[in-house]
Order: C-alpha cells, then sequence, then structure tokens
C-alpha cells in the first residue's frame, strides 16, 4: 500500500499553523506517511514542535512514517541545527561546523514525567534565546518563568514526551516559545479531577485550563498534603496574562480544540477543522513591551485575584 | 529541632518545577513538621522562580498550617522579585486555610 504523502510547506509561520494541523491530519487514517520535507525554507518553533510530536506519536501508534526530501531542501542545514532530524531518529552527514546557535535559535530538547530537568531546561532555553541580556533582566526572567511554567505543564499534565523549541526574531524583537505533546489532551488530563463535568468539550477543557486556580491535578477532593496535592494551577494563567502585556500572542491546540489570542484579543477560529492530539502551547513574547518583570508579575496575581496579605513579620534580612 | 534550607544548593539559581516543590515540601518539611520548632529558607543566590513552584512548596504549606506556618517559618535572602512571590503565595495559603476552618 502505498503511503499517504505530507508535504510540508515552504514556510509555516505561527499564523499558518491551523494549515499544518490539517496536513498533519489527514494522515491519520493512513497506516503509513511519508513527511516530505522537500519544499521547506523555514518552520516556526511551533511548526517544528507539532510535527515532532505527531511524528513521535504515529511511531508508538506502529504507523510506518518516513522521511523524505532532503536532499531538495533549501534549509537543511538549519533543520540539522536545530536538531529537528534528530528527533525524528534521521542521521543523514552535516555538511557544517556546528556553531553556537546563542541569540538565533535553541535546538529542540524532550522532557516527560520520567525525565528533564524543567529548571534546566528552561534557564537553557532562555540563556541560548537571549545570550546578550543579563539573567536578572526583566525579558530573561519573563522568558524563564514562561518556559518553566510551560515545561512544568507539560512534564506533569501531558502523561507523554515534550518536544520545546524556542528561537528570537531580532527584527520583530520577538522571541517564540513552542512546547507539544503526544500525550493525552488537556480535556483527557482534567477526568478523574473535581473539574471533570466542567471540561467537557476540548475548546472548553482549554479555557478551564486558561482559568486561574485551575489544575487537572490540585483541585481534587481531600487533597493529602503528603501526596497528590501539587500546585494551584496559575502558570498558564500568568503566562496568558504576560502575553497580553507584552503585546504578545498564545495559542494553544488541543485535540479538536482551539484558541488564539493577540494583543489580548482572540482571534476567530480557524474554519477549517484541526485535531492535534496532545497539546500544544506557544508564546511569542514582545521584548520592547516587557517592562518591569517584578511590577508585571504583581499586576498579573492581583488581575487573577490573588491578593498579597501582610506578610512582612516572615521577612528576616 | 531548627532548620534551614541554602534554597540555591538544593534548586539552583531558578526554582520552576512545580512537582519539585511539592516533594521537597512533603519530604523534607511536612513529615517532621510537628518536631520542627522553626524553619528558615534562605533565598541567598536564587534569581527567579515560577508561580508553579512557590505555590506547591509554600503556598500549600502556608495553607496546611495556617497560623503555625506564620510563626515556625522564615525566609531571608530574598530579592524583592522572589519576596513579592513568596508572599502572594503565602498570603493565598493563609486566606485559603481560615477559609477552610472558618467556623471551626
Amino acid at each position: 500500500m502505498t503511503p499517504y504523502h505530507v508535504s510540508i510547506p515552504s514556510r509555516v509561520w505561527k499564523s499558518q499553523l491551523p494549515r499544518l494541523l490539517v496536513l498533519l491530519n489527514q494522515a491519520e487514517a493512513h497506516p503509513a506517511v511519508v513527511i516530505d520535507i522537500a519544499a521547506v525554507k523555514f518552520l516556526a518553533p511551533a511548526a517544528i514542535v507539532v510535527i515532532l510530536a505527531r511524528w513521535h506519536r504515529w511511531k508508538r501508534e506502529g504507523k510506518g512514517v518516513s522521511l523524505v526530501g532532503m536532499e531538495s531542501c533549501e534549509n537543511l542545514g538549519y533543520l540539522q541545527r536545530i536538531d529537528f532530524l534528530t528527533h525524528l531518529g534521521v542521521e543523514i552527514p552535516e555538511n557544517f561546523i556546528r556553531r553556537n546557535p546563542a541569540g538565533r535559535f535553541v535546538p529542540v530538547q524532550t522532557l516527560n514525567f520520567a525525565g528533564g530537568d524543567v529548571d534546566k531546561i528552561a534557564s537553557e532555553i532562555t540563556r541560548c534565546t537571549l545570550p546578550d541580556v543579563d539573567f536578572e533582566d526583566d525579558v530573561y526572567r519573563l522568558l524563564q518563568y514562561a518556559a518553566g511554567e510551560l515545561l512544568s505543564n507539560a512534564k506533569y499534565h501531558s502523561g507523554g514526551r515534550a518536544f520545546v523549541c524556542a528561537q528570537f526574531f531580532p527584527k520583530s524583537s520577538q522571541v517564540h516559545i513552542a512546547v507539544a505533546d503526544d500525550g493525552v489532551g488537556i480535556r483527557e488530563s482534567f477526568l478523574n479531577t473535581s473539574r471533570e463535568h466542567e471540561a467537557g468539550t476540548p475548546d472548553t477543557a482549554i479555557r478551564l485550563a486558561l482559568l486561574p486556580q485551575v489544575s487537572s491535578v490540585l483541585l481534587r477532593p481531600n487533597p493529602n498534603p503528603y501526596s497528590g496535592q501539587n500546585h494551584r494551577g496559575v502558570g498558564l494563567s500568568v503566562t496568558r496574562c504576560f502575553a497580553r502585556k507584552s503585546c504578545g500572542r498564545l495559542s494553544i491546540a488541543s485535540e479538536n480544540g482551539w484558541f488564539d489570542e493577540i494583543h489580548g484579543l482572540e482571534q476567530t477560529r480557524p474554519s477549517q477543522p484541526i485535531y492535534f492530539p496532545g497539546t500544544l502551547v506557544a508564546v511569542t513574547l514582545h521584548r520592547d513591551h516587557i517592562a518591569d518583570y517584578a511590577e508585571m508579575h504583581a499586576e498579573v496575581m492581583s488581575e487573577i485575584g490573588m491578593g498579597d496579605l501582610d506578610t512582612g513579620e516572615m521577612f528576616v534580612d | 529541632m531548627k532548620l534551614e534550607f541554602q534554597m540555591v544548593s538544593e534548586f539552583g539559581e531558578f526554582l520552576a518545577d512545580g512537582h519539585v516543590g511539592n516533594q521537597f515540601r512533603s519530604l523534607r518539611i511536612e513529615c517532621i513538621w510537628d518536631r520542627v520548632e522553626s524553619v528558615v529558607f534562605d533565598f541567598t543566590g536564587v534569581t527567579n522562580l515560577t508561580d508553579s513552584f512557590v505555590h506547591a512548596c509554600f503556598g500549600n504549606m502556608a495553607e496546611e498550617h495556617g497560623e503555625e506556618f506564620s510563626q515556625k517559618v522564615r525566609f531571608k535572602g530574598c530579592s524583592p522579585l522572589v519576596r513579592s512571590f513568596i508572599s502572594i503565595a503565602v498570603s493565598e495559603g493563609l486566606k485559603k486555610h481560615r477559609e477552610h476552618h472558618a467556623g471551626h
């Protein structure tokens, strides 16, 4: 039987993600798939992690998956440098010398519940994306925060393997970070929790996950302080507010659920029938619009209703 | 028993992983809480953290122990940013403790 052929478009920016998701999903029913990268000139971080997560899910399900078009791909070097091919399990000779990618892109990294140090990967991503920025700089700490929260979510809620990729675009002064996993999806992660009945559809589950103090781990009845109780589920809400405040963008895809917000305005749902098993979260932060990180964080927490009591006596010099 | 933890030695400069924060709370603090007279968390050298970590570790601890938490726990060497994160998480935990115990 002839494998189903998926030609990856020439350029996939974040706004073309729905089209990529549709293309990949058309291969779902076929027992064998060929991914063709011959035309590829640019893939945004979100596109890279989406393809990787889908590829690994197919492999896990026993689907035959192969990659073609490498010899014609103008941007093969970039795909090799960013370790896209390595994570597909495709090893071909590299006709270039690997240089430090700092300041341009972050090679793809992976983690799952069993492995992957969230703190370390988030810090590496930040250092690599913003090498000229001091670690005490507001932009640096904000990106480190967002990466840490997205990776934590993927590690503990997806039940699968997550791929993360980031890139800084100097001309537009934007930092893109994307995490996609081949796990259970947001709606499924709410099953067997006290919020199960609210998760409903993939769309409502995404919106539920964006609410502050909602977590598919914490709010189980009678949480035991020695085991299950984890965190308050504010990471994604805060990251969303940070994206808004930096005139950025937050996009989430999980099953046929879709959420896309630019500058705080939710975008119209694409007309195509999107489907992504697992979860994709992609954040764009606008470096020029990040001022005081500590102040932004305090503002955001106040906006989501988490006030600050007088705890002064607990702090000593 | 008096405890003091150097957070940078325990976790590094960036405290991000909520699960790790929860494990630390459960395995290093909660299991001996009744025998602990005071506990100091020294944040010297910690440059950044996430809400996942700080709420899993300190928010939950404050929620569990309420006033006893305020009496036993002290935070040292906090930058204004770290202090702000901790303060919000602890406030939220104490608030929840009061809600749980209101009318008891």
